[in-house]
């Protein structure tokens, strides 16, 4: 059955237009070439001897008649014969480069007139400026053309091929595909073009190479190779040479940067398509059997409004406060806090928009453009590694998964002791600090709240396995999450916004509750990103702030608190050329995944996201927890390529998910540079790497011991492991952590704090060294990074940040 | 042109002049590549302060004998560019050493920059200085003299906060 075309756009007739113009034009030349060669030309032509010359008429006759030929057939049908338009923009583009070298370095440039003096060359530039123009004109008909055909809302037409060419062999394998792999890159486009990121157009630059990159082995582009042929190629140069190494490193960053983001492209097209879910064994919480029941389970939770400015409602270029924050995230809000309690008038500059809860919904794609934007597509220079943060008020804490772990003790020892950091902070008062805010942010051990059916089911095997394994005992300690949830229905969309204000996020509770009580003393203005400080001298005078729209204010305080969260933070400072050490000593809880595969159905998804824990002791470095996503999330973190992906993502109900959390060293650093003027610099050194190999293999060992059929690692080259024994092999196959998919949530430091001026950036006190009235306090001043979850730290330390900051006020 | 730019010298020698300065300024600027938010206004103090001093302590010196002239381009250039915004950078980030450390660094420079000053626009030239002979004695104690910088710019500082709001002293 022939599928009927639709009617030709406007552009496309125009484009048909044009073309027959052109088409015309060819033609005539194609006799204005011939002719001077067979016949007398006038005395006036003498000088223009090459027009006379049959072996210039005999040339440029063919290319011109070829040209007549081409334009001919595709003005017929611009559709059709796209192919010949190609080839007749291409051949101009050659033509034109042709042109350009010979008037560069042509050495029979001969005279043709002395009056006025006239060069060879002088002709060839008259020619490349009209060629180019024809040309310039087909390529801008051409292109508008195929955009209207496809109805693009964000891609070129060549980077929605490449796209699809893309997922036509990345979604692939055993059964048929649900929907289409043009349907797949529709849906990208769409998502894309509703992103809220100002990073995003590097998808652009990534489709554009992975379409062109072919032809530098001699292959023809992407999307013009068959399907056997693109697998293979994709197979045998994405993967195959990677894994094997047999490249300078610098591409191999580069080919598993264009690879990872292009796959994870189409895995989001078609694993957020609601066709898909049904094939895959995923309901969505809304289309559960007992969704209604879940609801009813716990009243509704009262919520107070939380009232927000944005750019319509500030008028003028400048605003006053009298302390101002930048981000409303969680050492924000708790800042807020501890400050409007003191009688103080804050002010919170948030760069990410303001969603009500009653905003979020099941779709992962709209949510995280709403929740994360800039803050999902964050990459380390090198792009292998992925740093996600929240941006929208209230920061990482709307999209975390509430999980809380106290600051560890040792940790605290040695950000205290004089020898190392010196950070000068009273340890007992960093304790009744933490006592405070758990308190206060309703911190909980998650059964007590939540029925146990509503937690991960996954996490139920991962107990059992920890019991098989007699990992249950003491010192070690397991179990399910504490965490600051009040009675979770376990709908499993903590990574998109609770729609249920179970998840007491500060967007729900601190900012709220504190907007009520301190009577207009909390104000906001969300969709305004600070750039940069300005000051005389030791004074902080004003923060430049601009909105979404471009709009810039200037916004002046008494007092100003950098909250903006690990890198931003250390971004905001490095503009205003703030501190020598800003963006230092970074590092982060380097997170990866182990998926296991278990016969039965569990339906992972089925419950609170991250439910259960272990806690080896003594500390071998590492934390695991278990992890499970909605379909498209998961398949971003689901191992395999291709087949063995799609394979994975077939039986997405009976697997089971356990991440790896490791405290990495603080060797990275964050600077003004790079493609999108925040380039984070990190290798993780051989000890984070060991450590998480380590937790992969007891993690995968728990999973076997609980009965899963094999366990697969978050690897680049796939493996699957479907015994103890064989899992013990996985430091001979995994080399460094270019092998291994790794990434994070919980960036820390940049802004570390010390007493010593020369190490840190705020001394004990959260001010900035050297400045009277600025002061930083988010997870970017940790000295070094936990190596548990990190929100209950970056809280303590605000609320014990609040009450000094206060006192000096 | 003869006083304005130097006998002989032309535009080109300038740039020349200016080259270096640059390629100076790229070494010195690296470590130190922005000046920090709280100490913009002691470099604008200083620039300003030194950039008035030494533009017309040079031509008051020649007029008493001390100093070889300096034609009134290449001392504006030199005061101004050199002096003004290369030095004034250098004591950004090295006011907090030990002033023998700056000492030798402010003198070494400034002695590249004299020696290739005198070698392309013929200036910073006297036989003699007082009673050292040679080419080089009058380019040894200019330089010495420049590697008083940071000491006096300790006081130029101290004074300038009593008048401008922003000067910081640390
Ligand atoms: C997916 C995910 C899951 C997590 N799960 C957990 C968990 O279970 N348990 C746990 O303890 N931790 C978790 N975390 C980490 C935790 O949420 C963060 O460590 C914590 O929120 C950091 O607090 P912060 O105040 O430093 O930064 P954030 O909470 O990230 O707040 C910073 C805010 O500043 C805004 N901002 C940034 N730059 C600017 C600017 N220039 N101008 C204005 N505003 C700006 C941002 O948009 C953001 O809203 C998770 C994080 C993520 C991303
Ligand atoms: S699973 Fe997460 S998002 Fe769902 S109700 Fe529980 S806390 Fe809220």
């Amino acid at each position: 059955m022939s599928v009927p075309m639709t009617p030709f756009t406007p552009q496309e007739k125009r484009l048909s237009i044009y073309l027959k113009a052109l088409a015309v034009f060819y033609s005539v030349a194609t006799l204005a070439y011939l002719i001077p060669g067979i016949i007398s030309l006038p005395a006036s032509f003498a000088p223009y001897r090459f027009l006379t010359d049959p072996a210039y008429d005999n040339n440029s006759t063919v290319k011109i008649a070829l040209f007549a030929l081409l334009t001919w057939i595709a003005a017929a049908n611009v559709r059709k014969y796209r192919e010949m338009i190609v080839v007749v923009i291409v051949a101009s583009i050659v033509a034109e480069i042709a042109s350009i070298t010979l008037v560069l370095f042509a050495k029979n440039n001969y005279l043709i007139s002395t009056n006025p003096v006239m060069y060879v060359t002088d002709i060839l530039v008259g020619s490349i400026i009209f060629d180019g123009l024809i040309a310039g004109v087909l390529l801008g008909f051409f292109l508008s053309a195929e955009r209207s055909r496809l109805n693009l809302l964000y891609f070129s037409p060549m980077q929605f091929r490449a796209l699809k060419a893309v997922a036509e062999v990345a979604i692939d394998g055993e059964g048929a595909t649900v929907i289409s792999a043009e349907q797949i890159a529709r849906n990208v486009d769409e998502y894309l073009s509703n992103f809220e990121a100002k990073s995003k157009w590097i998808t652009k630059v990534v489709f554009t190479m992975m379409q062109i990159f072919p032809l530098f082995s001699f292959n023809p582009p992407l999307s013009y190779m068959s399907r056997e042929k693109r697998l293979a190629y994709l197979k045998k140069r994405f993967y195959q040479d990677v894994t094997l190494r047999i490249m300078p490193e610098f591409i191999r960053v580069f080919i598993q940067a264009m690879i990872r983001m292009s796959k994870q492209l189409c895995y989001m097209g078609y694993y957020n398509d609601t066709r898909v879910f049904d094939a895959i064994g995923y309901k969505p919480f809304s289309r559960r059997s007992d969704y209604d029941e879940r609801i009813n389970l716990y009243p509704e939770v009262p919520r107070k409004n939380l009232i927000v400015m944005d750019e319509g409602s500030i008028p003028g270029d400048e605003f006053s406060a009298e302390i101002a924050i930048v981000g409303s995230g969680a050492a924000a809000s708790i800042l807020a806090h501890g400050l409007v309690e003191r009688g103080h008038h804050v002010l919170l500059i948030e760069r990410g928009k303001h969603h009500d809860r009653s905003e979020f919904t099941e779709n992962e794609i709209e949510m995280v453009s709403k929740l994360y934007a800039d803050g999902a597509l964050q990459m380390a220079s090198d792009f292998r590694f992925q740093v996600f943060q929240g941006s929208c008020v209230g920061g990482s804490t709307v999209v975390n998964n509430a999980v809380c772990f106290d600051l560890p003790p040792e940790v605290l020892d040695r950000w205290v002791d004089p020898r190392g950091l010196n950070a000068g902070l009273s340890t007992p008062d960093v304790i009744a600090s933490m006592d405070f805010v758990k308190k206060l942010i309703h911190v909980n051990a998650v059964p007590l709240l939540a029925l146990d059916k509503h937690l991960n089911p996954g996490g139920r095997k991962f107990i059992q396995g920890i019991h098989a394994l007699g990992l249950h005992s003491t010192p070690n300690t397991y179990g399910s999450v504490v965490a600051n949830i009040e009675h979770c229905i376990g709908c499993g969309y903590c990574n998109i916004g609770c729609q249920f204000g179970r998840k007491l996020s500060m967007l729900d509770t601190v900012l709220p509750t504190v907007q009520a009580s301190g009577k207009g003393k909390l104000e906001i203005i969300a969709s305004c990103e600070v750039l940069k400080f300005e000051g005389t001298g030791e004074n902080v005078t004003a923060a430049l702030g601009e909105f979404t729209s471009g709009r810039r204010i200037k916004i002046k305080a008494d007092k100003f608190i950098l909250s903006a969260g690990a890198i931003s933070s250390s971004i905001v400072l490095l503009r205003s050329g703030i501190s020598k050490n800003a963006g230092k000593r970074l590092g982060f809880n380097v997170g990866s995944q182990i998926t296991a595969a278990f016969a039965e159905r569990i339906d992972s998804y089925d419950g609170l996201q991250i439910s259960h824990y272990l806690k080896p002791s003594p500390s071998r470095g590492y934390v695991i927890e278990t992890w499970y996503n909605p379909p498209m999330f998961q398949s971003t973190a689901m191992p395999g390529w291709f087949e063995d992906h799609y394979r994975n993502m077939l039986r997405y109900n009976k697997l089971a998910c356990g991440g790896v959390l490791t405290g990495s060293e603080s060797n990275a650093e964050v600077r003004i540079a790079g493609l999108t003027g925040r380039e984070i610099r990190y290798t993780p050194t051989q000890r984070d790497f060991t450590n998480l190999l380590e937790g992969l293999k007891l993690a995968g060992n728990i999973f076997l011991a609980a009965g899963a059929e094999s366990v697969m690692p978050n690897s680049f080259k796939y493996y699957e492991f479907d015994s103890s024994l064989a899992l013990s092999g996985l430091n001979d196959v995994l080399k460094d952590t270019s092998d291994l998919s790794i990434g994070t949530g919980h960036p820390q430091g940049g802004n570390v704090m010390s007493k010593d001026a020369n190490v840190g950036v705020v001394g004990p006190d959260f001010k900035v060294h050297g400045y009277k009235n600025l002061y930083v306090c988010d997870a970017s001043v940790f000295p070094s990074t936990l190596g548990v979850n990190p929100q209950i730290t970056v809280m303590t330390l605000a609320n014990y940040a609040a009450s000094s900051i206060a006192q000096e006020a | 042109m003869d006083t304005f730019l130097g006998a002989g010298n032309t535009w080109c020698d300038y740039l020349g002049v200016i080259v270096i300065y640059t390629l100076l300024f790229v070494c010195i600027r690296a470590p130190w590549p922005t000046i920090e938010l709280n100490w913009r206004v002691n470099f604008r103090v200083l620039a300003i302060c030194w950039f008035i001093m030494m533009f017309t302590g040079n031509y008051l010196f020649y007029l008493l004998g001390v100093m070889s002239f300096l034609p009134w381009f290449n001392n504006l250039l030199h005061t101004s560019l050199w002096i003004g915004i290369v030095l004034t950078w250098l004591y950004h980030g090295v006011h907090k050493h030990s002033l023998i450390e700056q000492f030798i660094l402010f003198a070494g420079y400034s002695f590249i920059v004299k020696m290739a000053e005198s070698m392309m626009l013929g200036s910073w030239m006297k036989e003699s200085f007082y009673f050292f002979h040679g080419r080089y004695a009058y380019l040894i104690a200019m330089s010495i003299v420049d590697g008083f910088y940071p000491l006096i710019s300790i006081f130029v500082l101290r004074i300038a906060k009593k008048f401008v709001r922003g000067v910081v002293i640390d």
